[in-house]
């Protein structure tokens, strides 16, 4: 009986400095926002693709449907990314908004794929021999809801045929909640989407958190005040059988004594 | 029976409802439970009378259909009963349509664009079929485990916390514990030695989706004691698997065929295995006892080792594991030993298969889209350290390798109702 009391001692203490090892380790790398989800995504290999380079610049509108907009991903087919030369990504309110709401900028070489992604999406679907969906993150975009959004890629000082393909689908089935959307070619609509995915944040505290979950519960009040009894109902029912069930092992409990 | 007894099942049986009524109104996965209640709210609206029609003419996806008639004719009975607690569900289905067509939306769409619609006592109402499924089926596992009271608790505790029901059925919304239902009553059927009774349950679990059609040619093997027999139940089962389909051929020809050839997206070598190994199953099958066979064991047998092997060389996902889930409880009451598959099939399948988001905070977003959709996920931390696809690969592994090795210890365990078991060899 010791020596298994000792064994499951061990085994717990094992399983404990295991788990304190993995928080240690994985603390400094999970980020400061935790809250991600996806919103317009898209799965798979995409079988077309498009150049970006000095005379070719891609871009593409979309309609967010949540607010707080904050990262975005593009799929990159597997193709020679050790060169010179950069890919630069600016989102915009519209397609002739003068102003960039966010520009990035990255060597083209520095492309790659983020194996150790926090906020991933369903990550079997994350198909990396033919490709890669690569993300980048920008601050959020309040009240995104609704609104329509650009972006476009350029990648100034490439040529012809040195720049970066982006993939590219032919049909729109391909895509969750990509409600409304052109692709364009240098400032032309041409047919096609670019195979991109949006990612939305949740901001907010706990008490404005509760405010809404409360709205959004009282939208139907008779159902509510259906749901709540039936609820009391059952937890009484389970607490006056459990009060039963007590009593009567107390009975039992009695009569062996007196027995 | 003594009254503590009465108690115990009393309280367990309220705290089980009361776990399932939390989460009901409150959990969705995707366009799932929207789906299986759309055609047949249709029906009821007089708008569209054959939805296999319908998707073959209007929707371009390849893997578009809709379940077996048999849903059809259910959810369409429960729609009928439901219709007047539900009067926006008119609205509601349809946005759920413009969107579902169109766009594709997922679960945290679908709870922003419907709360104005009754979005929490439509997915409560959606639910109620379920739960006298699961009621069903907590009473069967009662009437067979009811000799031995303490198994029968252990079993009963079991089901109530199942999280493979809990799950895919209330939280995701699934319609598996219907064929769960009808898998376990064919079961209770073999035991009071009812085989037409059995045959007509599995024909019509079948007649759901379609995986259950492979235990009818176990269970002809079993309770027919002829091939004159097992004739004459071949064709019983074939014409209630048949008849519900009827009025849709006769309406829409072969569109509700369609359905039939939706699991070509498995991969075919898988299908060859699967074919490969389920007929050594089924010629093993022939050599049970013909006397003093006890078919209830013999049923069980080959109704979790069809179904693990299905699961393990085919095609698993938690929603169909609930289907095999009572017969587990039930072989883990007939020897403790089967709580530890039970217990590695838990773990194996829930990293496995509810790893997205939207399976696991995610469809808690009708209460709030953005704040349960945004919840990190086990694999988020996972992911830090490992590529979490290494880990679903090992799960996967892991899982085929439980699930033939179960099917492998149930029949040494069961090695008796055979003719060549090796109980035998050593009486001789």
């Amino acid at each position: 009986m010791k020596k298994t009391k000792i064994i499951v001692l061990i085994g717990h203490i094992f399983l404990a400095s295991i788990l304190i090892v993995l928080v240690i380790s994985i603390m400094k790398k999970v980020p400061n926002n935790i809250f991600c989800f996806l919103d317009i995504g898209t799965y798979g290999v995409p079988p077309e693709s498009i150049e970006v380079n000095m005379s070719n610049t891609c871009g593409q509108s979309f309609v967010s449907n949540f607010d707080n907009l904050f990262m975005m991903s593009i799929f990159i087919p597997s193709q020679n990314l050790a060169k010179d030369g950069h890919l630069c990504f600016h989102l915009k309110k519209n397609k002739d908004d003068q102003n960039d709401l966010v520009t990035l900028k990255w060597r083209i070489n520095e492309i790659r794929f983020l194996s150790n992604n926090f906020y991933i999406a369903p990550p079997d679907r994350e198909i990396t021999d033919k490709g890669f969906h690569f993300h980048f993150q920008f601050p959020p975009i309040r009240n995104s809801k609704n609104k329509e959004f650009y972006f476009y890629f350029d990648s100034p000082g490439t040529r012809q045929g040195e720049g970066i393909k982006l993939g590219l689908w032919d049909n729109r089935q391909y895509y969750e909640a990509l409600t409304k959307g052109t692709l364009y070619k240098n400032n032309k609509p041409i047919n096609g989407f670019l195979a991109f995915r949006t990612y939305n944040t949740w901001i907010g505290n706990p008490s404005i958190l509760m405010d809404e979950i409360k709205i959004r519960l009282l939208k139907d009040r008779p159902f509510l005040i259906f749901y709540c009894a039936s609820l009391f109902i059952i937890l009484t029912g389970t607490i006056i059988t459990c009060i039963k069930i007590n009593n009567l092992k107390g009975n039992l409990t009695w009569k062996k004594t007196l027995h | 029976m003594e009254q503590a007894v009465i108690l115990k099942l009393i309280k367990w049986t309220l705290i089980g409802l009361l776990i399932r009524l939390l989460i009901m109104p409150f959990s969705f996965h995707g366009s799932d439970i929207f789906w299986i209640n759309y055609f047949p709210f249709q029906f009821i609206e007089g708008k569209l009378f054959d939805p296999y029609l319908y998707i073959s003419e209007n929707v371009t996806d390849a893997y578009s259909s809709y379940y077996l008639p048999v849903t059809f004719y259910l959810f369409l009975f429960f729609q009928f009963l439901f219709k007047p607690f539900l009067p926006k569900l008119n609205g509601l289905y349809s946005i759920f349509a413009s969107w579902h067509f169109k766009w594709e939306g997922n679960t945290i769409n679908y709870a922003d664009i419907l709360i104005d619609q009754q979005l929490f006592r439509t997915l409560f109402f959606s639910k109620i079929p379920y739960l006298i499924c699961d009621f069903v089926i907590g009473f069967i596992l009662f009437q067979i485990l009811k000799e031995d009271k303490k198994k029968f608790f252990i079993a009963l505790l079991v089901w109530v916390l199942n999280p493979f029901v809990l799950h895919s059925i209330y939280a995701l919304g699934q319609l598996d514990i219907i064929i769960a239902m009808f898998i376990i009553l064919s079961l209770l059927a073999v035991k009071s030695d009812k085989p037409y009774f059995s045959i007509f349950c599995l024909s019509l679990g079948a007649g759901l989706k379609i995986v259950p059609l492979i235990l009818i040619p176990a269970l002809l093997i079993i309770l027919g004691k002829s091939w004159r027999e097992r004739f004459k139940l071949a064709v019983f089962a074939a014409a209630i698997f048949l008849l519900p389909l009827l009025p849709f051929f006769l309406s829409s020809k072969f569109a509700v065929f369609k359905l039939f050839g939706l699991h070509e997206i498995i991969m075919p070598m898988r299908r060859n295995i699967f074919i490969i190994g389920y007929t050594f199953l089924l010629v093993i099958l022939y050599f049970l006892k013909r006397q003093n066979l006890d078919p209830f064991r013999a049923a069980l047998f080959s109704f979790v080792s069809i179904l693990l092997f299905y699961y393990a060389v085919y095609d698993v996902r938690l929603r169909f594991f609930v289907w095999i889930t009572p017969l587990l409880i039930i072989a883990a009451s007939q020897n403790k030993i089967f709580w530890l598959y039970n217990i590695i099939f838990f773990i194996t399948l829930f990293e496995l298969r509810a790893a997205g988001s939207t399976q696991q905070w995610g469809f808690f977003a009708a209460l709030h889209p953005e704040f349960f959709s945004s919840l990190p996920v086990m694999d988020s931390y996972l992911n830090l350290i490992i590529n979490v696809k290494y880990i679903h690969q090992v799960m996967y592994r892991l899982f085929i390798f439980f699930s033939l090795t179960m099917i492998m210890h149930l029949f040494i365990d069961n090695r008796d109702l055979f003719r060549f078991s090796f109980a035998n060899l050593r009486k001789r």
